[in-house]
């Protein structure tokens, strides 16, 4: 029982110690969160712009992503600088527009909007079959 | 007939039971950030969780056990408290993000903070244990998980990349983002082992008596209810691999997984996704809150029963009546429902070996299931994955959280 308790902390102090954060890898990350909601407030318009999805519910992704980018754009400053949060921060700008254009109604306001938050930060896209290593 | 009609039900509502809310997210997290390329663990995993159920129910049918009650009596009461605060802590937070993902259902379709209905959420949770049986309980909310179907449709809908499907059922290593990889693999493996899942199937055995006579319902009813689960988590993983990752949308919210149901469903796909997290989560939040009941009944030897009346089970009826505000209080305390959900499903995979291996012991012991013991080959394979799956979870967990 001894052994596996003192293995068990000695592989938690290992990943502990391997798992601080360097500057680059918390640029990449804000890059991805910012690019990640960009395509999501840029799809999103479209859809509540053709009907697809509600006027509360395309609102509170508008919400949601100005917290998260919020949040993002505060790590990424306290943990990497200025230029990590930069790409964040150029999303985040547009999200007033985008707000605003829901409380009017105006959909072909929203989704120029959401189209200018995305071509702030290209997307990172997945295809549904990624190369495995 | 009537087996017939019995065996029906026990699959549908293993169908029900299977999908959850780490189910949901970890499928969606895995599709729009890897493609299908996980679809091996969801593969692996149901493997195991077929042998597991099974085990379970075999345990109740010939021995009239519990899992709790036997690993109580069999591994002595040191053992069983240390299984009871491991099973408590997870619990409470699986069942947190059980009534979390209720909340976040009616959210999306209201635009209301989901704070509101968890208060709302947690009460109707009570009141249906209190007043229901445990049929009403069961049957009620998995044939109502049914409409968890929509994704299978919905994947269909999108013509769905089989060839590469099947590749992806091969194990393969990650080309990018290697952490999060082996972290939402252990979320995945979390969320199919969910330990509070086990003693609940084999309580319910019990609570509709079943005897050896069951058996054979029992491997049928596990090896296809949790196989037609599988393929409804299997659709969601391709599904978000079709919807979100080709636009660049990753899950870091469920405001964006309901995406997933928007472009084969148009208008329809918001409220079909929040109907089936609402209603996946809230079957499995009666499960979670019952099974602490039965927890702790079980290893103190109190009455117990979904069946009686709660002055008939007061202690039973307390547990529950207690564990649902505190699992309400941890989703308003620890917000952010998607991340309690994916902690707790990779906290699972660290409970998995506390419960697995006594079942193991319990499954290969005459007194209990006389010459109803386990083959060599479920033993192996069980033990292995889940030993692998504790590894992975000691170092993905610590990567993924003090690395953000």
């Amino acid at each position: 029982m001894r052994v596996l308790c003192a293995s068990v902390i000695v592989a938690l102090a290992a990943a502990s110690a391997a798992c601080s954060k360097s500057p680059e890898k918390v640029t990449r990350e804000a890059r991805q969160a910012a690019a990640s909601w960009a395509a999501t407030l840029s799809a999103g318009a479209e859809w509540w712009g053709s009907g697809s999805v509600s006027t509360p519910y395309f609102r509170s992704i508008v919400a949601q992503a100005r917290t998260s980018l919020q949040q993002e754009e505060k790590t990424a400053r306290s943990s990497a600088g200025e230029a990590a949060a930069a790409p964040v921060k150029a999303v985040a700008s547009h999200v007033d527009a985008i707000a605003g254009a829901v409380e009017r109604g105006n959909r072909a306001a929203a989704i120029l909007a959401a189209h200018a938050a995305a071509s702030e930060v290209p997307a990172e896209k997945t295809p549904a079959v990624a190369k495995p290593q | 007939m009537k087996n017939m009609m019995n065996l029906a039900l026990g699959i549908v509502t293993s169908i029900g039971g299977f999908l959850d809310v780490g189910a949901i997210a970890t499928a969606a997290l895995a599709g729009a950030a890897f493609g299908v390329q996980m679809l091996w663990v969801l593969a692996v995993g149901t493997l195991c969780v077929m042998f597991l159920t099974e085990m379970a129910g075999r345990l109740a049918c010939v021995s009239h056990h519990s899992l709790v009650d036997a690993v109580r009596e069999r591994c002595g009461f040191r053992y069983f408290s240390f299984l009871l605060i491991g099973e408590l802590l997870v619990d409470l937070l699986v069942l947190a993000a059980e009534i979390g993902g209720v909340a976040v259902a009616l959210h999306l379709v209201t635009g209301v903070d989901y704070r509101w209905f968890v208060p709302i959420v947690a009460f109707a949770l009570w009141v249906l244990i209190w007043l229901g049986t445990f049929s009403i309980v069961q049957n009620g909310a998995s044939l109502l998980g049914l409409i968890t179907l929509s994704f299978v449709v919905g994947m269909w809908w999108m013509g769905p990349p089989w060839h590469e499907a099947m590749k992806a059922l091969v194990p393969s290593a990650p080309s990018h983002d290697t952490a999060k990889y082996w972290f939402t693999a252990v979320g995945i493996i979390g969320a199919l082992f969910e330990p509070f899942m086990l003693n609940f199937y084999a309580s319910g055995a019990i609570e509709e008596k079943w005897s050896l006579k069951d058996i054979t319902m029992n491997r049928v009813t596990a090896v296809l209810g949790m196989g037609f689960g599988a393929v409804i988590a299997i659709s969601i993983v391709m599904l978000s691999a079709l919807t979100l990752g080709p636009h660049g949308i990753q899950v870091d919210s469920y405001e964006q997984a309901a995406l997933m149901m928007v472009q084969p469903f148009g208008s329809w796909g918001i409220p079909l996704f929040a109907a089936s997290l609402g209603i996946a989560c809230f079957g499995a939040s009666l499960q979670v809150a019952l099974n602490l009941s039965y927890l702790f009944s079980q290893g103190f030897g109190w009455n117990w029963s979904e069946n009686l009346k709660p002055h008939d089970d007061a202690r039973f009826a307390m547990v529950y009546t207690l564990a649902i505000p505190v699992g309400a209080l941890l989703v308003v305390v620890l917000g952010d429902p998607l991340k309690i959900t994916t902690f707790s499903m990779a906290l699972n995979a660290l409970l998995a070996p506390v419960i697995v291996f006594p079942l193991l012991i319990l499954m290969n012991d005459r007194y209990y299931v006389r010459e109803y013991r386990n083959h060599a080959i479920g033993n192996v394979f069980v033990s292995a994955i889940v030993v692998l799956a504790f590894l992975i979870a000691i170092v993905a967990i610590p990567l993924e959280v003090l690395g953000g």
